[in-house]
């Protein structure tokens, strides 16, 4: 006897299983990212609207846009965002010049002895800021420096490099260009070994001199670079810190207190974490809408070119 | 390992059973139905518990015994070698060994400011700064609980009378408002004379007041000279032809101007050294207590009990135009002097450059300079001298203190280490470091004074009439505004009145900012009115 077996389906609609293992595995990249980047973002963002001194909690109190408020009031906020402007727009124009002379100079003129200058130019890039900071405060300074004794041997009046406000602002930014100079040109001399020939010899071929090659041809050609390593400096100048700790620590007065120097004088040395906080944000979005201008040139210099 | 391997192998089980609750084709069996579930919820629970109970039974474990202590301390500033010793003969005693982590000032300062914002256990002990003090006592135990608690201290080892009476001053905060001008002007005769004792502390209790360190390596400014030269015959007759009296470390700052150029090879050619001195007037909390040292011996206390600046007195712009002519109109020191702190200064006077100096510590010359018969001497720091014939003198002194962290759990353990390190037998073991004593005794101790004892009697003396900074809560907002004012006049910038006004200004709105203005209930602006904007 045969007998019949009745299959008997389930009524539920059955849903689609949840997949928990790709979350539970992205699980600690996603805490750290929390960790790391969200919760210090949000609590910055919290700082910044409060008084804020972890030293004296009985203090904390929120001021809303008060710590910004204040900085548009504070004298050497004022000073500080002008002597920073100065600082970036001298540092970065000289790096500037001399690194695409330079690359200009090596790559076109002595292509053959090109690796040895530009290991020889590595070499303060790799060198550690504090090192490089404490060497030339002693080559600055004004009694036992060797700057001065070669001065002296040359004949010419000793000069106290670091105790004068001009002067020790320029001493930041030689160390800083000697220091960076370097990147620009590497970067520069990269992006001319990566140049087209063909439109070079074109326009030499058509009676183009020297000059006007490069100012007709090769520049326009290196645009994008150019606008690419001219914003890794403005950021970078922007952000300043190590040398300046060590070869002035802002001084003399304060002639050489840059933005990052002013919140790290606020926030680790007097312990006016909310005011601190302020600052980095206006610092943010400053260097966010110049990194947004100079990016909006490369797009517009690449479509143009293309 | 093992714990967090199953926690983790939990939270995956968990994953694949809601799966099995979506999967209606293949229903699960009848055993292992809401009883699995709860069952797999509990074993998820497990771990926690078991670590907070391994966590509990730890601590609880670690408050008993207390095999080991955490310090936060300086480095050579405050005699590291000293203390590492000192560690180090303590487990010897006890067994209970002393982590010591040291830094740089500064970076000390931040390790300490972390520490606090995030109310770490961790250490048990800090040396502080007496300045950060304002900051940091309401986050340190009150010692006086420990102290007039007679079952945890030992009068004998703690021999509250050998202190320099002043500095347990330093220690001393009201805990309403820890904040307030140099003691000097807040509590003139308490404990000020001393002899401090038992009862001193008691009264403490009485009036409120809390301690909050164990005084620990006071520095205090020196004067060093070079012996060599002043002893020297042919020296001395010059000088005293020149100037009309015998040439000795000078007394007051008219000798002081004579001595330093006779020593400044431009003014006297003759002179064996470039320079008569060097100061350490860089943009740099150097700076600020040069100043106040000319200040102080010029009769001004930069802060009244009022809170309300007084150093852009008449007096204090006569100090700090003295201290800028120095560099400028008497040349007697050299320029770079605007570049340098107490390290520069070190050189400077250790390499020849100058025949005076004054530092913190002692200064001592080159080995080649030593061979060639160079020696150096020491002397109290200078001063003003007034009609009646006597000298003002105000080196400026800075202590440190042995501190407990209210936030830790062997709060006793560690009152009984600093206890020890800073009794008087343990401090004068450490002479062979130069330690500097904040004992009396040490400083009467043969064998303390066997070696350098040229350099401990003014050290003495001077740590005994030394000025010491205010307590502030925004101090190094405070001291970097005169610091930055200050190098402003030195550099010729400004005038030092205008420096000295605008300074003040801007600390009064420091101090308006910090709340002390309204708990005094005073109004800056009666005192300086061109502050008010």
């Amino acid at each position: 006897m045969a007998t019949a077996t009745i299959e008997v389906r389930s009524t539920r609609v059955s849903r689609p299983p949840v997949e928990w293992r790709p979350l539970l595995l992205s699980l600690p990249a996603i805490a750290i990212l929390l960790i790391m980047v969200v919760y210090p973002t949000i609590f910055s963002v919290w700082t910044a609207v409060h008084q804020y001194n972890p030293m004296l909690p009985e203090m904390d109190r929120f001021v809303g846009l008060g710590n910004f408020e204040h900085a548009f009031q504070d004298r050497i906020f004022l000073d500080t965002v002008w002597r920073t402007a100065v600082f970036v727009v001298v540092a970065v124009t000289v790096e500037f010049v001399l690194g695409f002379g330079l690359a200009i100079t090596v790559f076109y003129l002595i292509p053959r002895g090109s690796s040895l200058v530009r290991l020889a130019l590595t070499m303060p890039m790799i060198m550690p800021p504090i090192a490089i900071g404490l060497v030339w405060r002693w080559l600055f300074d004004g009694q036992f420096g060797l700057i001065n004794y070669a001065m002296k041997l040359m004949g010419l009046p000793p000069q106290i490099w670091l105790g004068n406000t001009t002067t020790a602002m320029g001493a930041v930014i030689l160390v800083e260009v000697w220091q960076w100079m370097p990147f620009v040109f590497l970067c520069l001399y990269a992006g001319l070994a990566s140049l087209a020939s063909e439109p070079i010899q074109a326009a030499r071929v058509d009676g183009a001199g020297p000059l006007q090659l490069l100012w007709y041809i090769v520049f326009p050609m290196l645009k994008p670079i150019i606008l690419v390593v001219l914003l890794f400096r403005i950021i970078d100048c922007m952000r300043v810190f190590d040398i300046v700790f060590v070869l002035t620590e802002g001084g003399p007065s304060n002639g050489t207190v840059l933005y990052p120097f002013l919140i790290y004088m606020q926030g680790f040395r007097y312990f006016n974490v909310g005011y601190a906080a302020a600052l980095s944000w206006l610092l943010v979005v400053f260097m966010s809408i110049l990194a947004g201008l100079l990016i909006r040139m490369l797009q517009k210099g690449s479509a143009r070119v293309a | 390992m093992i714990l967090v391997a199953q926690f983790l192998k939990t939270l995956l089980s968990f994953g694949a059973q809601a799966e099995v609750t979506y999967e209606p084709m293949e229903p699960t069996e009848p055993s292992r139905g809401k009883s699995y579930r709860v069952g797999k919820g509990v074993s998820c629970l497990v771990p926690f518990l078991v670590l907070g109970v391994a966590t509990w039974w730890t601590s609880s474990l670690r408050a008993q015994e207390a095999k080991q202590l955490n310090m936060l301390y300086v480095g050579v500033e405050a005699n590291i070698d000293s203390v590492r010793d000192g560690a180090k003969s303590y487990e010897e005693k006890t067994g209970v060994h002393i982590n010591i982590d040291s830094y740089p000032q500064t970076e000390w300062r931040e390790r300490m400011f972390t520490e606090i914002a995030a109310k770490s256990p961790h250490y048990d002990i800090w040396i502080i700064d007496v300045p950060e003090g304002a900051l940091v006592a309401n986050h340190s135990v009150n010692l006086l609980d420990l102290i007039l608690n007679p079952a945890v201290v030992d009068s004998k080892l703690l021999s509250p009378e050998t202190f320099i009476p002043r500095l347990i001053v330093q220690s001393t905060y009201d805990p309403k408002h820890t904040w307030n001008p140099p003691m000097e002007l807040q509590m003139p005769t308490y404990t000020w004379q001393g002899p401090v004792s038992m009862e001193t502390f008691q009264k403490m209790k009485a009036d409120g007041l809390g301690f909050y360190g164990i005084p620990f390596h006071p520095n205090v400014l020196v004067l060093a000279y070079r012996k060599d030269y002043f002893d020297n015959p042919d020296y001395q007759a010059r000088f005293k032809t020149k100037y009309g009296y015998d040439l000795a470390p000078p007394e007051d700052w008219k000798q002081f101007v004579d001595v330093a150029s006779f020593f400044t090879k431009s003014i006297n050619s003759n002179s064996p050294t470039e320079y008569g001195c060097t100061l350490m007037a860089k943009k740099h909390e150097s700076l600020y207590c040069d100043w106040r040292t000319w200040l102080g011996s010029y009769g001004v206390f930069e802060i009244g009990t009022d809170m309300v600046p007084s150093f852009n007195s008449e007096k204090g712009i006569e100090a700090t135009q003295f201290y800028k002519d120095l560099m400028d109109k008497y040349k007697v020191v050299p320029q770079a002097a605007k570049t340098w702190t107490w390290d520069e200064v070190t050189t400077a006077f250790g390499s020849g450059l100058t025949a005076m100096a004054m530092n913190y510590h002692r200064m001592l010359l080159d080995p080649a300079i030593e061979q060639k018969g160079g020696q150096a001497g020491f002397a109290m720091v200078p001063g003003e001298r007034q009609a009646d014939g006597k000298i003002t003198r105000a080196p400026h002194y800075g202590s440190y203190y042995l501190a407990l962290n209210k936030y830790a759990t062997h709060q006793q353990s560690a009152y009984k280490f600093i206890e020890w390190l800073a009794s008087p037998d343990v401090q004068r073991s450490f002479a062979k470091y130069q330690f500097h004593s904040s004992r009396r005794d040490y400083y009467q101790d043969p064998a303390v004074l066997s070696k350098w004892p040229e350099y401990w009697k003014p050290f003495e003396e001077s740590l005994e009439i030394g000025y010491s900074r205010p307590r502030l809560t925004v101090f190094r907002q405070y001291s970097e505004t005169i610091q930055a004012e200050v190098s402003a006049a030195l550099l010729g910038n400004k005038t030092v009145k205008q420096a000295l006004d605008d300074a003040a200004c801007e600390v009064i709105d420091l101090f308006k900012q910090a709340g002390y203005y309204e708990a005094l209930h005073v109004d800056p602006y009666t005192k300086q009115p061109q502050c008010k904007h």
